[in-house]
C-alpha cells in the first residue's frame, strides 16, 4: 500500500444553470421535440439534464470510478467542456461531489491558473509568501523556499521590486519557480506550467522534471497528446463527464483521435 | 432543502476554525489591498483619515446646528457614530462581496472560506483604526473625560466584531448565489444612516422612537458608543447584542453548514 492515493467512487459533479433564460434552455433541450437532434448534434460540454429536485443542470461528471496509487502520472484528454478542469478541482476538493465520494491521502498541489490573481503591487518576496499560503504551506517553509526561488529564477535585487517591473517573462519565470519550488505529494496540473524564454528553458525543463519526478501521483489536463506522451504512464479520455477510455496512453490516444476523426466526417 | 447532515456540520465547523487561523492570509492580502488602493498617493491610507475629518466636519457641524445642537456633547458623540456606521456599513457592503471578490483563490486551491470572511472584517478593522484617530482628535478640543465605564469598549467591540462574523458570513453565501444581494445592501445603505441614531439623538424622534428600537445595527452602535464617551451602555443594549451573537451566529452557522460546499458552485 503506497503513501499517497486518490481514489473516486461513482462521482458526479453537476453544476447548476442560474440563467435568466433557465426555463427556455431547459424547454429548448429537454423539453422540445427537437431535443434528439439537439444532443446528437452536441459536440462539446457535459449532459444537460434535470437532477433530483427537478433543476436543470449541467452534468460535468457523471458516475467517474478512478483509484490512483503512488507513482501514476495520469494524462487527461478530452474535447472542450468534458470534464477535465472539473475533476482537477473535484480531486483538490474545491468542488464537493453531489454524489459518490472522493478520498486522497497525501498533500493535494494544485496548480491551476497560476499568474491569475497577481497583484503587480506586491513585490516578488510578497508573491512568494503569498502563494506559499495560499497553498496551504507553513510560514517557516515558504521562508525555505524564497531563497532557493531567487537562486533558481535569477531574478535577484529585482525579487524586492513590485511585479508591475517586470516584464512578461520575467514574471513567467517567478510563476514557474514559485509553482515547483515545493516538493508535492500530490500535483495536479491544468495545462504544463508555462517555462519563458530560450535562456531559460533549458533550466526550466530539467527542473519541471525533477519536480515531476519527485512527486507521488500527477494528474495533468491537456490538449496536447505529446505532453501526454512524454509525462505520463497512463491516460483518461473524458467525454461529456464521463470516463470514455482509460489505459495505456498510446491506446487512449488513439482512440481520442479515432473520435476527432469521427466527429469531423459529415453526418 | 433543509437537510443538514452531522458531516456537513463537522466541515462547517472545521473551516471556520481553520479559516480563524489562517490570519497570515488575511493580513497580507489586507496589507496588499490597502496599499493598492492608495498606491502612489502621498498621503496613502491617511486618506481615510481624511476623508472621515471632512465627511465629520461637514455633516457634524451642518446637522449640529440644524438641530440647534451644542457643539461640545454633540460632536464628539457624532464623529464617533460615523466612525462606527463607516466599519459597520463598510463591513457590510464589501462582506457581500467576500467570496465572489475572492473567486480567483478560491477556485485556485482548497481553502477554508471562513478566511475571506475574515479578511473583510480584517481589513475594515484596519480602516477603523485609521478613522479612530480623527475621533480621538475631536475629544481632545472637546475634552471628552475618560471614566472607568470606558474600559466597557473592549468587551463592546469584541460582541460588535462578533456579530460583524456572523452577518458576513451569512450575507456572503447569500451573495455568492443571488448577485443582487450586494447591490440590495449597498443601495439601502443610506436609508439606514437615517434609521440609525449615527448623528441624532433617539430622543429626537419623540413617539417614533420605535423605529430606534427596532433597528439591531442602533444597538450595536450604541454599545461602543457609550462607554467611549463615557457612559455604561444600559442593561438592555448588553442583552439584545448577546442574544444576537448567539441566535444569529446559531442561524448562521446552520445556514452555511447546509450551503458552504456550494459557494464554490456559484462563482
Amino acid at each position: 500500500m503506497g503513501r499517497y492515493e486518490i481514489k473516486l467512487d461513482k462521482v458526479r459533479v453537476e453544476f447548476p444553470i442560474y440563467d435568466l433564460r433557465n426555463r427556455s434552455l431547459r424547454d429548448m433541450l429537454l423539453l422540445n421535440p427537437v431535443r434528439q437532434i439537439a444532443q446528437t448534434r452536441r459536440a462539446v460540454g457535459g449532459e444537460i439534464k434535470l437532477n433530483a429536485a427537478g433543476k436543470s443542470v449541467v452534468c460535468a461528471l457523471d458516475n467517474v470510478d478512478l483509484h490512483l496509487k503512488d507513482g501514476d502520472r495520469l494524462g487527461l484528454i478530452g474535447h472542450n467542456g468534458a470534464g477535465k478542469t472539473t475533476i482537477l478541482r473535484a480531486m483538490a476538493g474545491i468542488y464537493e461531489p453531489a454524489a459518490g465520494e472522493i478520498t486522497t491521502r497525501g498533500e493535494i498541489t494544485p496548480l491551476f491558473g497560476m499568474t491569475e490573481g497577481l497583484d503587480i503591487d506586491a513585490t516578488g518576496y510578497e508573491t512568494i509568501r503569498l502563494r506559499g499560503l495560499m497553498l496551504g504551506r507553513s510560514q517557516q517553509e515558504v521562508g525555505e523556499t524564497a531563497q532557493e526561488i531567487a537562486e533558481f529564477t535569477q531574478l535577484g535585487d529585482y525579487l524586492n521590486m513590485p511585479l508591475r517591473t517586470y516584464s512578461a517573462g520575467m514574471l513567467v519565470r517567478l510563476a514557474f519557480g514559485i509553482a515547483t519550488s515545493h516538493r508535492p505529494e500530490i500535483l495536479l496540473m491544468d495545462e504544463i506550467i508555462g517555462a519563458g524564454d530560450a535562456a531559460f528553458i533549458d533550466r526550466a525543463q530539467a527542473r519541471l522534471k525533477s519536480f515531476i519526478e519527485a512527486t507521488g501521483i500527477m494528474v495533468i489536463a491537456t490538449h496536447n497528446p505529446e505532453i501526454i506522451r512524454r509525462w505520463c504512464n497512463q491516460a483518461i479520455l473524458l467525454s461529456s463527464g464521463k470516463i470514455a477510455a482509460h489505459g495505456a496512453v498510446e491506446d487512449v490516444l488513439a482512440e481520442h483521435l479515432r473520435r476527432v476523426q469521427e466527429s469531423m466526417l459529415p453526418s | 432543502m433543509l437537510s443538514i447532515t452531522r458531516r456537513d456540520l463537522r466541515l462547517a465547523w472545521m473551516d471556520i476554525c481553520q479559516g480563524v487561523r489562517s490570519w497570515n492570509i488575511w493580513h497580507i492580502l489586507a496589507m496588499q489591498e490597502l496599499r493598492q488602493r492608495y498606491r502612489r498617493s502621498v498621503l496613502g491610507p491617511m486618506w481615510i483619515s481624511v476623508s472621515l475629518a471632512v465627511q465629520v466636519a461637514v455633516m457634524g457641524i451642518l446637522v449640529g446646528t440644524l438641530f440647534k445642537q451644542e457643539f461640545t456633547k454633540y460632536l464628539p458623540y457624532a464623529t464617533l457614530g460615523i466612525v462606527l456606521w463607516n466599519f459597520i456599513s463598510q463591513s457590510l457592503v464589501e462582506g457581500a462581496n467576500c467570496f465572489v471578490g475572492a473567486s480567483v483563490y478560491i477556485m485556485q486551491a482548497k481553502r477554508p472560506l471562513f478566511a475571506f470572511v475574515a479578511h473583510v472584517l480584517y481589513r475594515n478593522l484596519v480602516y477603523l483604526a485609521h478613522t479612530v484617530v480623527i475621533y480621538v482628535i475631536v475629544a481632545l478640543i472637546f475634552s471628552v473625560a475618560l471614566t472607568p465605564a470606558t474600559l466597557l469598549v473592549v468587551p463592546a467591540l469584541l460582541m460588535l466584531v462578533v456579530n460583524m462574523g456572523w452577518i458576513l458570513l451569512f450575507v456572503g453565501v447569500l451573495a455568492a448565489r443571488f448577485r443582487d444581494v450586494h447591490m440590495m445592501i449597498q443601495s439601502s445603505m443610506t436609508v439606514l444612516f437615517w434609521l440609525t441614531p449615527i448623528v441624532f439623538y433617539p430622543e429626537m424622534l419623540g413617539n417614533h422612537r420605535w423605529i430606534i428600537d427596532l433597528n439591531p445595527i442602533a444597538y450595536l452602535l450604541d454599545i461602543v458608543r457609550r462607554p467611549v464617551l463615557g457612559e455604561a451602555p444600559t442593561t438592555l443594549s448588553w442583552l439584545v447584542v448577546c442574544s444576537m451573537a448567539v441566535l444569529g451566529w446559531t442561524g448562521a452557522f446552520l445556514f452555511f453548514s447546509r450551503f458552504r460546499a456550494r459557494v464554490p458552485y456559484w462563482l
